[in-house]
């Protein structure tokens, strides 16, 4: 935390040095949120570049209040959003159903993902966005329920409730997968 | 049936890794953009500068900004080497100020942001205050030439207009955070020899200073000053509080800008067309003093403001209650209008620029044609800017009393003390009684009147199956966007909050910490885990919360009898 405002002042004062700090710390965790969100690796890879560019040019007014991993997430969820909502307004469907791991080209990357989860992301992909938004959020982003509540405008239980929801639909959809 | 944890633990173990591809692009284009903007002065070689020379465009754009960053860096040192000097320069440089405007923290919040003008002999001329963060809800105070306009936000929507002298520490606040203040106190701290301060050495690619004051002479605070050498301004303080090692942050000045010209619409007062404004400018308001003393003269006020209440005698409540328009009387004085004798209290102190008490009184008055006894506390301050009056702030506090019911509760006030109801807060719809009571609903109460308050709910079950009105078991829950209900054949037997619009009379509530629970309500509670959330149980409170696996915060207070 005193690391991140470390580095955000830094980048303030001009330094690359901690802005590539930044963006080696945190971007694999952000690619992994954006691709929960989105199920597809291009438009992923597009969320964490975008965000990166923002906030590259706004870093010199920026005022680090809070935790700067749940600022980025707050950022990816939002741009995320944005693009799953172009994407509705585009082909009048949501997340496109099927598994990442297809769109995954390198084969490295390929191998390593488990079957089990592989089945968790085509599941992710099934549910809809505002549960995905908030499981994803909560579990991989590590924000807080309150944290989720307020980018959503949404009071704690309706958040707290589209979590459980989101994961008793995951449960069944990985359930009816494992019976088949 | 695969259980919910395990789908928790496979979602955290999903990883996905950048491609040297992407890492390419992103940091190109990053650079780039940090390159374009306004704050890029100085760089320094990136550790990933492997991956960046791939790319030819970004090769070209890293070579322009190290030729920059090595001109800049000779500038600089040729400055660094006269640091001895430096805080001297930055006391002279600070007292040429004609404007500023700044934003203050206060333990990592953002307090708020001041902007202020000065003549040329450094006096104010006039200020704007934003106090709060967030778009809606803040307070704002505008001074100028004498007269303070302060705009509370909803839930009050009030205007306040007082005369405030800035001669008699009226702006006192403004002063605590004014950055040439606190160098001048510093540069008298460490002339006395009661402080030292260390000229930290930069870094190569820190374009600015960092100065460290430490107390020498007891006090437990350390203050980093950041300096711009380029004009010798400070544009950071922060405090540090605590014994070496185990200091903590405690409030900072950051310096936005500096003797830039101000937009004057930034001192107009622009308050929403329904506010209500109290005016204490062109009208004499309170009551005069005469020969009692405060503690005398607060009571009296209050008693004359209740008595002017009882009888609706508006003009008379309007003028004791500072000049409160009818509007206001009724949005906040209607419900506390008594309907018997008044019984008041011993005034208590509260520290202030001008003198406030706080009163709290009991008596009766008339809610939905029932006779309720309350005991509200209400604020009475001196007038300012007219001296020897005295008047009843519209804001008023809950007690205990209103909402414990048995008089057997009372040993709970040493849990639960008192809940201020913050003019600049959020509403809180209700005060969480344990073991009795969430706002106005009690345990015991039939079903049927929780219906009539709130409506149709969002939803009934028990267990797995769900219920409508028509069809309904002998227990079951009733839920509502906040709130809900355990009913057992027809009666409330206990009360659910989920979200934060009920509070404590301490002000804890649903989204606190484990440990603001447990230092509140101490360690006796009996805890059961599950997979998402612990229950601690307070037996004898008649109270539960749901604590977050993770988080620890709490998702939820349940109210049952107490055992």
């Amino acid at each position: 935390m005193l690391e991140d405002k470390l580095l955000v002042l830094k980048c303030r004062w001009g330094s690359t040095d901690a802005m590539c700090r930044i963006y080696l710390k945190y971007k694999d965790y952000l690619l992994t949120l954006a691709k929960g969100l989105l199920s597809e690796q291009a438009e992923a890879e597009d969320v964490v570049h975008d965000v990166f560019v923002s906030f590259a040019r706004v870093v010199g007014q920026f005022h680090l209040t809070g935790s700067l991993s749940s600022y980025l997430a707050t950022c990816v969820s939002n741009l995320a959003r944005d693009k799953a909502r172009a994407r509705m307004r585009r082909t009048g469907a949501p997340a496109p159903v099927r598994p990442a791991v297809r769109s995954i080209c390198d084969p490295q990357q390929r191998a390593i993902e488990t079957e089990e989860l592989t089945q968790l992301r085509q599941a992710m992909s099934q549910i809809p966005y505002e549960q995905r938004e908030v499981v994803m959020l909560h579990l991989k982003g590590g924000m807080k329920f309150r944290e989720i509540a307020k980018l959503q405008g949404l009071s704690v239980s309706t958040t707290y409730g589209r979590y459980r929801y989101g994961l008793d639909k995951l449960r069944s959809l990985l359930n009816s997968e494992g019976k088949k | 049936m695969r259980p919910a944890g395990d789908i928790e633990r496979l979602i955290k173990d999903l990883s996905d890794t950048t491609s040297a591809e992407m890492d390419e692009r992103v940091c190109g284009d990053v650079l780039r953009a940090l390159a374009e903007s306004e704050q890029t002065s100085v760089l320094t070689w990136p550790k990933i500068g492997r991956t960046i020379m791939k790319s030819p465009t970004t090769k070209l754009a890293v070579a322009a900004v190290i030729i920059i960053a090595v001109m800049l860096s000779i500038h600089l040192w040729d400055k660094s080497t006269r640091s001895a000097y430096a805080f001297a320069q930055t006391v002279e440089a600070m007292q040429g100020k004609r404007s500023f405007h700044i934003q203050t923290y206060f333990r990592e919040r953002r307090k708020d942001e001041f902007w202020a003008e000065f003549d040329e002999e450094g006096r104010l001329i006039r200020y704007r205050q934003r106090e709060g963060c967030g778009p809606v809800e803040y307070m704002l105070t505008l001074w100028e030439a004498g007269i303070q306009s302060q705009y509370f936000p909803q839930p009050w929507g009030v205007h306040l207009m007082q005369r405030v002298d800035n001669t008699d520490g009226g702006l006192e606040g403004l002063e605590e955070f004014d950055p040439e203040t606190i160098v001048q106190q510093i540069h008298e701290l460490v002339a006395d020899g009661r402080a030292v301060m260390q000229v930290e050495k930069p870094a190569p690619y820190v374009r600015l200073k960092t100065l460290r004051v430490t107390r020498t002479d007891g006090e437990p605070l350390k203050q980093v000053l950041v300096v711009d050498p380029a004009t010798k301004l400070v544009v950071r303080v922060d405090n540090y509080w605590g014994q070496e090692g185990e200091q903590v942050f405690h409030k900072g000045t950051e310096v936005l800008e500096y003797n830039e010209s101000m937009d004057p619409g930034l001192f107009e007062p622009d308050f929403p067309e329904d506010t209500i404004v109290i005016d204490q400018i062109s009208q004499e308001v309170g009551m005069a003093k005469g020969e009692m003393t405060d503690e005398e003269a607060a009571v009296e006020t209050l008693r004359q403001a209740l008595a002017a209440l009882a009888r609706e005698d508006y003009a008379r409540a309007g003028k004791l209650c500072g000049g409160a328009p009818r509007r206001l009387l009724d949005k906040f004085f209607g419900q506390w209008r008594p309907a018997s004798d008044v019984s008041i209290g011993s005034p208590e102190y509260v520290k202030n620029v001008l003198p406030v008490y706080r009163v709290k009184c009991t008596y009766d008055v008339e809610r939905d044609g029932q006779i309720e006894t309350i005991s509200p506390i209400f604020t009475v301050r001196a007038v300012s800017g007219q001296p020897g009056r005295w008047y009843v702030a519209w804001y008023v506090m809950l007690s205990t009393e209103d909402t414990i019911t048995p008089k057997d509760k009372t040993a709970k006030e040493n849990n639960v003390s008192r809940l201020e109801v913050n003019p600049v807060g959020g509403v809180v719809k209700g005060i969480i009684a344990p073991g009795v009571q969430v706002g106005d609903y009690t345990l015991g109460m039939s079903k049927d009147d929780v219906l009539k308050s709130l409506g149709q709910p969002n939803h009934i079950f028990y267990g797995d199956e769900k219920y409508t009105l028509n069809d309904l078991p002998r227990r079951y829950y009733m839920v509502f966007s906040d709130i809900s209900f355990a009913i057992v054949d027809g009666s409330v037997n206990g009360i659910g909050v989920h979200t934060p619009s009920y509070k404590f009379t301490n002000g804890l509530g649903v989204g606190d910490s484990e440990q603001d629970i447990t230092q509140a309500f101490g360690d006796d509670f009996r805890i059961k885990e599950t997979e998402w959330k612990d229950f601690f149980t307070y037996e004898s409170e008649g109270l539960t919360f749901e604590i977050h696996k993770e988080d620890r915060t709490v998702m939820e207070i349940n109210v049952s009898r107490s055992g």
